[in-house]
């Protein structure tokens, strides 16, 4: 159900139309719905999500999610952590400790909320340390063809060439099985690969997306065609993934099982952090590669941005919402204020809360 | 009972022939609490049906004739009639890679609940993957039911369906001036039915199948206000004879 049909249900209970000289106003009831929903998510705790974070190869460390609460149950390397409490590191062997490096046995999470950590230990031994694969990270790349010379940049996902004056550098691209192609440009800007007997080829070219921040690999099959795909693939069911704390990259027209996921970069100083489905559903299993965790969590349902956003609650839950909702429109200092009932429904909102808790706690009991 | 009697009755208590509490507000009420009721009590178990395969080791809790199942109270394999029994997320202990969904089994043999707080995002993760291909599941768990129409006969037993009396009369009461204190009889009344209900019903649901109904633990009450009230009364006594001291 969307915001605006809910509170035009609240609304009723009001007896606010919100159209001549309102009491409540929507956007004042919107305000209550995202604290209701919030509260809801950490009364119950019924919001299970999964995230894959990169580890920091000099910590051990991954940073949380923004929604998260606590963590239940990790993963490193496809493997089940154990989660202990920070003193409990003591008492067992020294590889154990932080500053050791080997295969993580458990993690510890430090701190709360968003500013938590999450630290793995020992520290894995077998992060990436970053350039180590042969790649050509770059934001762009020049080709003269023909006397003309061409960008070549990638936006929204879509390769493409414009005439633009930069220093020229002409990418060897190994295929699969070896052979390697020059990327070449004709006249007009159509982009082409040379076969090159010999030289020092890359395994592929990351090209910085200038409008997402995602960087997309540019290679070449056995016969030379070009092909870009995103550098961050994904294991799971994925709506959505977010890139670098900043910028969502929806699966719209790809949505579907995600294949492979790992987070990139410098590992002691990450520069992006993949996030599948970052506060938008779940992903389903997920492999880890050596420099990432999969975190699994309590968190909170996707920030309600608009009137028109979806309460992804169940229909037998949105009571619930309803009753916090009138708690705080009955505490509104307005000709509509009722102390009374607003103190009735905020326990009511509570009680009922609890009980969801309770009923289903026995998951994690 | 039909929901227009249920319905009629909220009215009559009101005194009330439809004028402020009008047909569609009550039953936008009636409905409110159906569904809550079904959340709470777990009242409306039906049986469902989904397919386990390799690539799909999570599945989303089915609907059953557009009801939104909750959870999964039984799971069974459909064809073999082998049971699927719950586990803790924290029991899978994954140190063999296969057990994070590539391992190939003859049948799935336990499952996990994630994320109930929707049905499109509550799921079922079913270890191992069945190596057959594609396994149905069948699973007995509760719904919260569609909305009542007015001709319809709830799906609550019958004698648990003044609950839809109570919850119509509170939240008739809540969307009225002046009614708090009726507001909280209704819902007590409410919430004791409730609770009775949930006492028949949680046997059906041992706890470890990953949940069961619990009672709701409503602590408001009218004395607590009275208190209050005399409190805040006393004390601008005591005020008002200080100032005139």
């Amino acid at each position: 159900m969307r915001v605006n049909e809910f509170l035009d249900i609240a609304g009723n209970y009001l007896q606010e139309d919100f159209s001549t000289s309102p009491v409540w106003t929507k956007d004042e009831l919107l305000g209550c719905v995202r604290q209701v929903y919030r509260q809801f998510c950490v009364l119950t705790g019924l919001v299970d999500k999964t995230e894959i974070r990169l580890i920091n190869g000099t910590t051990g460390e991954a940073d949380v999610p923004k929604d998260f609460e606590s963590l239940y149950f990790a993963q490193h390397e496809q493997r089940h952590l154990d989660i202990v409490k920070l003193d409990e590191l003591d008492f067992v062997s020294g590889t154990w400790l932080g500053g050791t490096t080997g295969t993580p046995n458990a993690v510890s999470v430090i701190g709360s909320g968003d500013n938590a950590a999450v630290r793995y230990v020992p520290v894995p031994s077998s992060v990436w340390a970053g350039g180590s694969d042969s790649t050509l990270d770059m934001t762009a790349v020049y080709l003269t063809g023909g006397g003309n010379q061409y960008l070549v940049d990638v936006v929204d996902g879509i390769l493409r060439t414009t005439l633009a004056v930069g220093a020229d550098n002409y990418p060897v691209i190994a295929s699969p099985s070896g052979n390697r192609f020059m990327l070449l440009v004709t006249t007009n800007g159509e982009l082409h690969t040379f076969a090159m007997p010999v030289g020092t080829a890359v395994d592929y070219v990351g090209l910085t997306d200038a409008s997402s921040d995602l960087i997309w690999e540019l290679t070449c099959t056995d016969s030379g065609e070009l092909v870009t795909t995103p550098e961050y693939a994904h294991i799971g069911l994925a709506t959505a993934a977010l890139i670098d704390n900043a910028t969502y990259q929806d699966f719209d027209t790809e949505y579907g099982i995600v294949v492979d996921m790992y987070a990139d970069g410098s590992t002691t100083s990450p520069a992006y952090v993949g996030r599948v489905n970052s506060s938008r559903g779940l992903s389903l299993y997920a492999y880890t590669s050596d420099e990432a965790g999969m975190l699994w969590y309590k968190g909170a349902l996707p920030e309600l941005g608009s009137l028109y956003s979806e309460l992804k609650l169940s229909s037998g839950f949105l009571p619930v919402i309803l009753h916090g909702v009138l708690s705080l429109a009955y505490a509104h200092n307005g000709d509509g204020r009722d102390p009374q009932k607003a103190e009735l429904l905020s326990q009511v909102f509570i009680a009922e809360c609890e009980a969801i808790k309770r009923g289903f706690e026995f998951r994690w009991a | 009972m039909l929901v227009s009697q249920i319905v009629t009755n909220i009215q009559n208590t009101l005194e009330d022939d439809g004028v402020y509490a009008t047909d569609a507000f009550v039953l936008d009420v009636v409905n409110n609490g159906y569904k809550l009721i079904a959340a709470l009590t777990m009242f409306d178990e039906r049986r469902g049906t989904v397919s386990v395969s390799g690539a799909r080791n999570m599945v989303y809790m089915p609907q059953v004739s557009s009801a939104e199942m909750l959870g999964p109270a039984y799971v069974a394999n459909t064809s073999t009639g082998n049971r699927v029994s719950p586990a803790r997320l924290e029991e899978f202990e994954l140190h063999l890679a296969e057990w994070e969904g590539q391992v190939d089994s003859a049948d799935t043999m336990y499952y996990t609940m994630l994320a109930p707080y929707h049905n499109s995002e509550s799921m079922l993760w079913c270890m191992p993957v069945p190596s057959t291909g594609s396994v149905g599941l069948t699973i007995v768990g509760p719904c919260i039911p569609v909305d009542l129409v007015a001709t319809d006969t709830p799906r609550l037993p019958e004698e648990y369906q003044d609950l839809l009396y109570y919850y119509g009369l509170f939240g008739c009461y809540v969307a009225e001036p002046q009614r708090a204190e009726d507001a909280v009889g209704a819902y007590k009344v409410f919430v004791e039915r409730t609770n009775q209900l949930i006492e028949q019903l949680k046997s059906r649901f041992p706890s470890w199948q990953g949940f069961r109904p619990s009672p709701v633990e409503f602590k408001y009450t009218t004395i607590m206000r009275y208190q209050q009230k005399q409190a805040a009364q006393t004390k601008g006594a005591e005020v008002e004879e200080n100032e005139s001291k």
